[in-house]
């Protein structure tokens, strides 16, 4: 937070639950979408 | 989140998260400060208060709304952590964790595409807060 100070542990927490956003639902759905044009080609 | 699929990392994430407010936001800064753990809540959750209606001033939108919400989410934390004391600060955080994972779980594992999901899920969300 602005006011509450963040440290490196909360900057850290936040680091991993933004790559997690990204990469489980994002690139994981692109990655599948992907190989399932593939098979259909 | 209910539909983003929560990984390890993620949950791992999360409670790095709330640890920090709690530990650094509140118990650190209450020692500093020499004031009671209420107090510091009640300073921080106002704080943000305050600046959260100043937030028109950031320009980038999308910037401004993950600063918006995330301020939201660290008082609504900080509400939660007031109601069930800080006591047992560690318990909670897992409680918090448990609780999205459940919620993630009960969507994709039975609700996903059914009539309804969404409601049923926020209904479901009852029983697992009251457990």
């Amino acid at each position: 937070m602005p006011l509450c100070g963040f440290n490196e542990q909360m900057l850290n927490g936040l680091e991993l639950f933004h790559e997690g956003l990204a990469s489980n639902k994002i690139i994981d759905r692109f990655n599948n979408n992907k190989l399932e044009e593939l098979e259909r080609d | 989140m209910p539909f983003c699929g929560f990984d390890k990392n993620m949950l791992e994430g999360i409670r790095l998260f709330h640890k920090g407010l709690i530990e650094h936001g509140i118990i650190e800064h209450s020692r500093k400060k020499n004031q009671m753990v209420d107090e510091t809540i009640n300073k921080e959750i106002k704080d943000m208060e305050r600046f959260q209606k100043e937030l028109s001033a950031i320009e980038d939108l999308e910037i401004r709304e993950l600063i918006r919400t995330l301020t939201e989410y660290a008082c609504a934390f900080y509400k939660l952590l007031q109601r069930e004391g800080i006591k047992d600060y560690e318990k909670l955080i897992e409680k918090i964790n448990n609780l999205y994972f459940e919620m993630d779980d009960k969507f994709y594992s039975e609700l996903e595409g059914k009539p309804d999901d969404m409601k049923q899920l926020a209904i479901y969300m009852n029983e697992l807060s009251k457990s």
